[in-house]
């Protein structure tokens, strides 16, 4: 039986600020990227979301609703950094650990309760470590996969912990909202649920495939599955991730296509750094673009080699760009997913059979190599690609 | 004296390329001591009228031209005579109309009279084999000058120089980049340098284009060479007449056929309207209207619901030919006011058809007269305080909610006052969009303006053809009237519809239930009733409808100010002095009184019609005001004021009319005012009086009515009156079929419910595709769910038409196949409720899914074979759900009023009262709640803006005003739908009682 924790640590960087200022604790605090009127809430606290605030609402609407709000910046460096300790942290239980965003982290201790004892130890110690080494508060549920735990965490007030014993899944998920589950947000399942006036998750347990079939079509065996429990998918360290994505927030949404193409090429840029370093290639890029009114186009973008270098992949992002971004209403996000990674061994590389262009290529790599090196210890702004 | 003369000019009627008014560009003009220059928009003439007006005013000579587009080529033409304009007309009209245009092929054949320029080699050279004389070749810095010059010199033809100006100054660049962003459709960052003018190109000084000729100053001085040779002297005093076909003596024609209907509608000839009948015909022949009228009474006879409007309804001849259906001579009607011997421009015939009749009525008249000669009056649709900021905000790539929340909220608050709380680029967008203002957006149709000339068309104005394949005038109906062409105005009205319609439903009505005499009787009832027999001016309940201002759903007098207004009129006498006074004076007045023009005098004329003493302001105009009380209601009453006052001839009454109400008045209206106290004078009236008569003449700058146009429209008011109280659910059924009042659909429903009515749901076997009525109830027909499709009405309809009823759920999916989306608007509109059960809502939807999901895949029919496939159990919608499926897919609640649904926070609301006792809490302050039915902007007496309020709740509607310092607290909070809180006093208005708002808030 498989054994996956999730643990939560909700509004990650705002605990973080308020352990360095502690008049900043029970107040309602958000975390924009810029403090300007137009700036999307990009993390809240509990305290802010019981004020009557969301996650992506302006700053400005969000200062009429809660007067009391703290805004504070956004350090996506800071709080990395700030989140590294606990990935060390959570690599000493196991090495399968999985990471997505900072302050959410799962881990398989699968076949270790001799060494760390029951989930109930685990996560009791988990929660104690975290709230004395790191002063940090924290939801952590176990069970036998990845969207049970996380369901059950986020589920459960601050500071406490649950176990959902396997087999019990089903009987854990039946009196929630069928909202939770993952596959409820993709295409029409959830106009068709609501349609057909069926808001729990015990309702669709209740229903046969054969009755669900038709009127869900190929998402009926994902939903029924969820609605059961079941989540086969691993927990993937992060040398494993099936894709890379680095995504951007326009503040303000801008329809510049100067603008937009320029943080494109960065995005790019932070994704193929990110790339070299786990000494892998991609073969196919899918762009998101995010419009301001939540409409979302996308393009997708294959490659017959696959590749961590600017130079290959350089030449296809605008066309990538003008593809996706057709509409005039402003864009919101981009965001950049490299997906069909293939892992390279260094010295791997496949060489040109024209001499001259394979000394421009190496010229360039090596430009690479060296920008690569300078921002391994300087930082990603130390060196910035301009565009003429 | 000038060396250069700007002869490529743009206006704001190029589209995406000129800034500037027309006024604007005269204005400039002269600032830079240039008296002369040409209007060359592109592929048309829009703006010429307006140029000629303004050049006029200016002191300018005005060039006439145009700058022909295509894809690859361009050039411009400018008129050097009659046949050259005729010429430019038709190149333009070919430009548009001709899917496989080509200029050079055109030009060849339509360059007579024009002078040509372009850096074009090609069609330089094609022109040249026909003629090299009146060709040259366009040199304008920034365009491949010097290539342009070289060209000239290699085909020996003369070079002129020009600056193809868009704006006229160079900061104004930005402003017609963002036109051309809005022509595209598309954003700033994506317009392509080539498509745009550069800095430069502006409306400059001599002096400045000298600095780029000096190489060249020939081109410079052929500038002045072409300018002599247009054609400056425009003279439009000629009326064009349409020319009735196959009908040489219209004269004779007329005056018989006005004499046999005059014979039909009196009965016997008085010698009164014998006299009046020649009285109007000798001035018809004279001004040579005679054919105007047989058209009009052509097209009329191809309908039979037509109500003729305007000052034509003062005419006799028109009322004999059925244009018209009011009696001038028992409504004391002035000809004169629509047509009078010294008149010089055209006044036309307005007539109304049903709505959805209109068509068909422009079809005959495109196919009775040539189609060469026919066209429909054009409208220019330009850039409006809201528009504007649409627009450019989409520029800006602001989503298209963002742009609706911020207008809405702009349209509000006073467009003065500065909106510190915007967000960027908020701020931007609003300064363009106020800088746009005006500016051509597109070519549209008028709404009935219709133009039939002897000729072609094509000879007078350039002509477009519109997606529908008609074609239509460049010219707006001021331009047509200006250029002295005469339309008539075919408009749709949709309250002849709602009466065409509850006519119609009376006759077909079920007599199922009723006994043989009352079937017998209401057969002979229904029977009688028609349009024209409908005479309902005695009834005593439609007289009690306007009496008591109920007047919801008739037309012309359903606005709150009209309704109050009837109130206040009938609070002034009991309901039998009401009946036995002139009624119809009365409502054709508050009509008219209740226009801007007038509106100031409302208190005063109610207070006299109360009894209050009054006497005319001068004996002279006794006869004037006297049906008035005094007060100058009327148009007409304006030159008759003039004519009695001051002496005026009647063709100078007219023309004081028309000035006072006219913008860029200012001299001739001092010229007029000169005149007026000049005559007053010389009949001894006192300076006192002829100040306060002036200043009643002067508030006619504002909208007003002349008599004959109000009175055609009371008279269709009370026969829409008689059907709302003898047959209320065929009326309203009709009036919410058509869609046309003044109310929204919700605010209707609400009223029938206060008439009695029972609004019953869609229902699969009951409704029709509009509303239908019978007895006491009201059936919401398929045409209020929203998305449904009309065809999948119809295949409804016709299915229960030709196999009967459905009887479940599955009787009807194995009938009939229809997409998924389609089942569930019609189970969600609650069509199913009855041959099924509201509960089970859910089941159906599930049954809709999953019939269609196996009819998809062909491998089973589930509406024949569903044992094994039962519905699973599911839950009923709660009654919140039912509620905003009413919402979601009807638009508003019927089974409740929306103020049920918040119940718990209105309870909580202490001491609040219902609208219908509001007549007990005069003078006092009251808490209200109210849902907003209608609101009206104002601004008060310092120009601030106030806002007059309909609100309703579940007893009745209410009247609330909210006076400036509460509007500027409040108006952000106004304005959708949903509940208020409103905090006021209740102030007796003359008798009507009306909420002073001082405090609103949401629920």
């Amino acid at each position: 039986m498989r054994s996956v924790y999730f643990v939560n640590i909700p509004g990650f960087y705002i605990e973080i600020l308020r352990l360095k200022n502690k008049t900043l604790s029970k107040r309602p605090v958000a975390l924009v990227s810029q403090c300007v009127k137009h700036a999307y809430l990009r993390n809240i606290s509990e305290e802010a979301r019981e004020a009557g605030l969301e996650k992506g609402m302006f700053l400005d609407r969000a200062r009429r609703i809660c007067k009391d709000l703290t805004i504070l910046p956004l350090d996506s460096k800071e709080e990395h950094k700030a989140f590294k300790p606990l990935q060390k942290w959570i690599a000493g239980y196991t090495p399968s650990w999985e990471s997505l965003k900072p302050g959410h982290l799962f881990s398989d201790l699968t076949g270790t309760s001799r060494l760390w004892g029951s989930p109930s130890e685990v996560i009791h110690r988990m929660q104690t470590e975290l709230s004395q080494t790191f002063g940090l508060p924290s939801r952590i549920a176990e069970a036998s996969n990845k969207m049970v735990a996380r369901i059950a965490a986020k589920s459960m007030p601050l500071n406490t912990t649950t176990v959902i014993e396997t087999g019990h899944e089903s009987r854990f998920l039946a009196p929630l909202k069928a909202c939770v589950l993952p596959i409820v947000h993709s295409g029409p399942c959830h106009q068709t649920l609501q349609d057909l006036n069926i808001q729990y998750i015990r309702e669709i347990q209740n229903m046969k495939t054969h009755q669900l079939f038709p009127v869900l079509g190929s998402l009926t065996h994902r939903l029924k599955q969820e609605a059961q429990g079941i989540d086969p998918s691993p927990v993937f360290s992060p040398q494993k991730q099936p894709e890379i994505s680095r995504s951007a927030f326009m503040e303000p949404a801008t329809n510049d296509d100067k603008k937009l193409l320029q943080t494109l090429r960065q995005l790019l840029e932070e994704s193929l750094i990110r790339l070299r370093y786990l000494k892998q290639k991609t073969k196919s890029i899918k762009l998101i673009v995010i419009y301001s009114d939540g409409v979302q186009h996308e393009a997708t973008f294959s490659l017959k080699e696959s590749t961590f270098w600017e130079v290959d992949l350089f030449p296809q992002y605008v066309k990538l760009f003008e593809k996706a971004c057709q509409r005039r209403v402003s864009v919101k996000a981009l965001n950049i997913i490299l997906s069909q990674l293939e892992h390279t061994p260094a010295g791997q590389e496949v060489m040109n059979l024209f001499i001259h262009e394979n000394r421009k290529r190496d010229r360039l790599l090596k430009l690479y190599h060296s920008l690569d090196h300078i921002r391994l210890r300087f930082g990603m702004q130390a060196v910035r690609t301009g565009m003429l | 004296m000038n060396d250069f003369i700007h002869l490529h000019v743009h206006s704001w009627y190029s589209r995406g390329e000129g800034v500037n008014s027309i006024e604007d560009l005269c204005k400039h003009s002269l600032s830079q001591n240039s008296t002369v220059f040409a209007l060359t928009d592109t592929n048309s003439l829009y703006g010429m009228m307006t140029f000629v007006k303004e050049a006029a005013r200016h002191g300018i000579t005005p060039l006439i031209g145009s700058e022909i587009k295509t894809r690859e080529q361009r050039i411009l033409a400018w008129v050097s005579n009659t046949q050259g304009y005729q010429n430019l007309c038709r190149l333009i009209s070919l430009r548009h109309c001709d899917p496989e245009f080509s200029l050079d092929r055109s030009l060849s054949e339509l360059c007579s009279g024009l002078i040509l320029a372009t850096d074009h080699p090609h069609i330089l050279k094609q022109l040249k084999k026909i003629s090299a004389e009146n060709i040259y070749v366009e040199v304008s810095p920034g365009y491949n000058m010097h290539g342009a010059l070289s060209l000239s010199k290699e085909l020996g033809l003369p070079p002129v120089a020009t600056n193809r100006a868009c704006f006229i100054h160079p900061r104004e660049h930005a402003l017609h980049m963002l036109l051309k962003a809005i022509e595209h459709q598309t954003k700033l960052c994506r317009l392509k340098e080539q498509e745009l003018a550069k800095e430069t190109h502006f409306f400059c000084n001599s002096q400045h284009m000298r600095m780029y000729f000096p190489h060249a100053p020939q081109a410079l001085k052929n500038t002045l060479r072409i300018a002599e040779k247009c054609k400056t002297d425009w003279n439009f005093s000629d009326l064009i007449f349409p020319k009735q076909h196959k009908t040489p003596k219209s004269n004779q024609t007329l005056y018989a056929l006005a004499l046999a209907g005059c014979q039909k509608r009196y009965g016997t000839i008085h010698p009164a309207i014998l006299k009046r009948l020649e009285h109007e015909m000798h001035i018809v022949e004279t001004k040579g209207f005679a054919d105007y009228f047989l058209i009009v009474h052509d097209i009329v006879k191809q309908s039979s619901l037509t109500c003729g409007r305007g000052s034509a309804a003062a005419s006799l001849i028109a009322y004999a030919l059925e244009i018209t259906h009011v009696d001038p001579i028992e409504h004391n009607l002035f000809f004169e006011r629509f047509l009078n011997l010294s008149r010089k421009d055209p006044p036309d015939i307005d007539i109304d058809f049903a709505w959805d009749e209109r068509d068909k009525v422009l079809d005959y008249v495109f196919s009775r007269h040539q189609t060469n000669n026919v066209a429909m009056v054009g409208n220019h649709v330009t850039l409006k305080d809201r528009s504007s900021i649409r627009e450019v905000a989409k520029v800006y790539g602001i989503p298209e909610n963002d742009i609706s929340n911020i207008t809405k909220k702009i349209s509000r608050v006073n467009p003065h006052q500065q909106n510190d709380s915007l967000l960027d680029p908020w701020p931007k967008i609003l300064s363009y969009s106020r800088q746009l203002k005006g500016q051509l957006r597109y070519l549209s149709v008028h709404c009935g303006g219709i133009v039939i000339v002897p000729d072609a068309i094509q000879n007078h104005v350039p002509v477009e053809i519109t997606p529908k394949g008609v074609p239509v005038c460049q010219w707006d109906k001021d331009s047509i009237e200006e250029a002295g062409m005469i339309k008539i105005d075919l408009l749709g009205n949709r309250s002849l519809a709602v009466i065409r319609d509850t006519l119609s439903a009376i006759q077909g009505m079920s007599i199922q239930g009723m006994s043989i005499q009352d079937r017998a009787t209401q057969r002979a009832d229904t029977h009688t009733l028609s349009y024209t027999t409908l005479s309902p001016l005695n009834d005593e309940h439609t007289l009690n409808i306007f009496y008591r201002g109920n007047t919801l759903g008739v037309f012309y007098f359903e606005s709150p100010a009209t309704r109050i207004l009837l109130k206040k009129a009938g609070l002034s006498m009991s309901f039998a002095t009401y009946c036995r006074a002139n009624h119809f004076n009365i409502n054709t007045l508050i009509t008219s009184i209740i226009r801007p023009a007038s509106n100031t005098y409302i208190r005063e004329w109610v207070d006299r019609l109360r009894g209050k003493p009054w006497q005319s302001i001068h004996p002279l105009l006794n006869d004037t005001l006297s049906e008035t009380s005094g007060i100058m209601v009327y148009q007409e009453q304006l030159s008759l004021a003039a004519i009695a006052l001051a002496g005026f001839t009647p063709d100078e009454g007219d023309e004081l009319r028309k000035v006072v109400s006219k913008k860029h008045r200012m001299k001739r209206l001092k010229d007029f005012e000169h005149k007026f106290r000049q005559g007053a004078r010389l009949n001894h009236v006192s300076n006192d009086i002829t100040q306060a008569v002036w200043e009643m003449i002067c508030s006619f700058d504002g909208y007003s009515f002349c008599k004959p146009h109000s009175a055609s429209y009371t008279m269709v008011a009370y026969k829409s009156a008689w059907l709302r109280h003898h047959y209320p659910a065929q009326f309203m059924a009709a009036v919410l079929s058509n869609q046309g009042g003044y109310y929204s659909t919700f605010a209707y429903i609400s009223e029938c419910k206060r008439m009695g009515l029972t609004v019953k749901g869609p229902d699969i076997n009951q409704s029709q595709y509009h509303y239908t009525g019978e007895n006491k109830n009201l059936h919401i027909g398929f045409m209020q769910i929203k998305h449904l499709k009309h065809e999948t009405v119809t295949r409804i309809i016709s299915e229960r038409r030709q196999h009967g009823a459905f009887t479940s759920f599955t009787h009807f999916a194995t009938r009939l196949t229809l997409e998924t989306e389609q089942l569930k608007l019609l189970i969600k509109a609650g069509c199913f409720d009855d041959i099924e059960h509201i509960d089970k809502r859910p089941q159906l939807i599930w049954q809709a899914l999953f019939g269609n999901a196996f009819k998809k895949s062909e491998t089973i029919d589930i509406f024949t074979i569903n044992e094994t496939h039962t519905p699973p159990e599911m839950q009923p919608y709660s009654a919140t759900q039912i509620l905003k499926q009413q919402i979601e897919t009807l638009g508003f609640t019927y089974t409740c009023h929306p103020l049920d649904l918040f119940l718990k926070p209105i309870q909580s609301i202490k001491n609040r009262i219902q609208a219908k006792d509001l007549h007990r809490h005069i003078n006092q302050n009251i808490t209200l709640i109210g849902w907003m039915i209608t609101a009206k902007k104002a601004f008060s007496k310092q120009h601030e803006p106030m806002e007059f309020i309909t609100f309703e709740d579940q007893s009745a509607l209410f009247d609330t005003i909210l006076f400036p310092k509460v509007y500027k607290r409040h108006c952000h909070l106004l304005g959708e739908a949903r509940p208020y809180l409103i905090q006021g006093k209740v102030e007796d208005d003359q008798g009507v009682p009306s909420v002073h708002v001082q405090q609103i808030k949401i629920i």
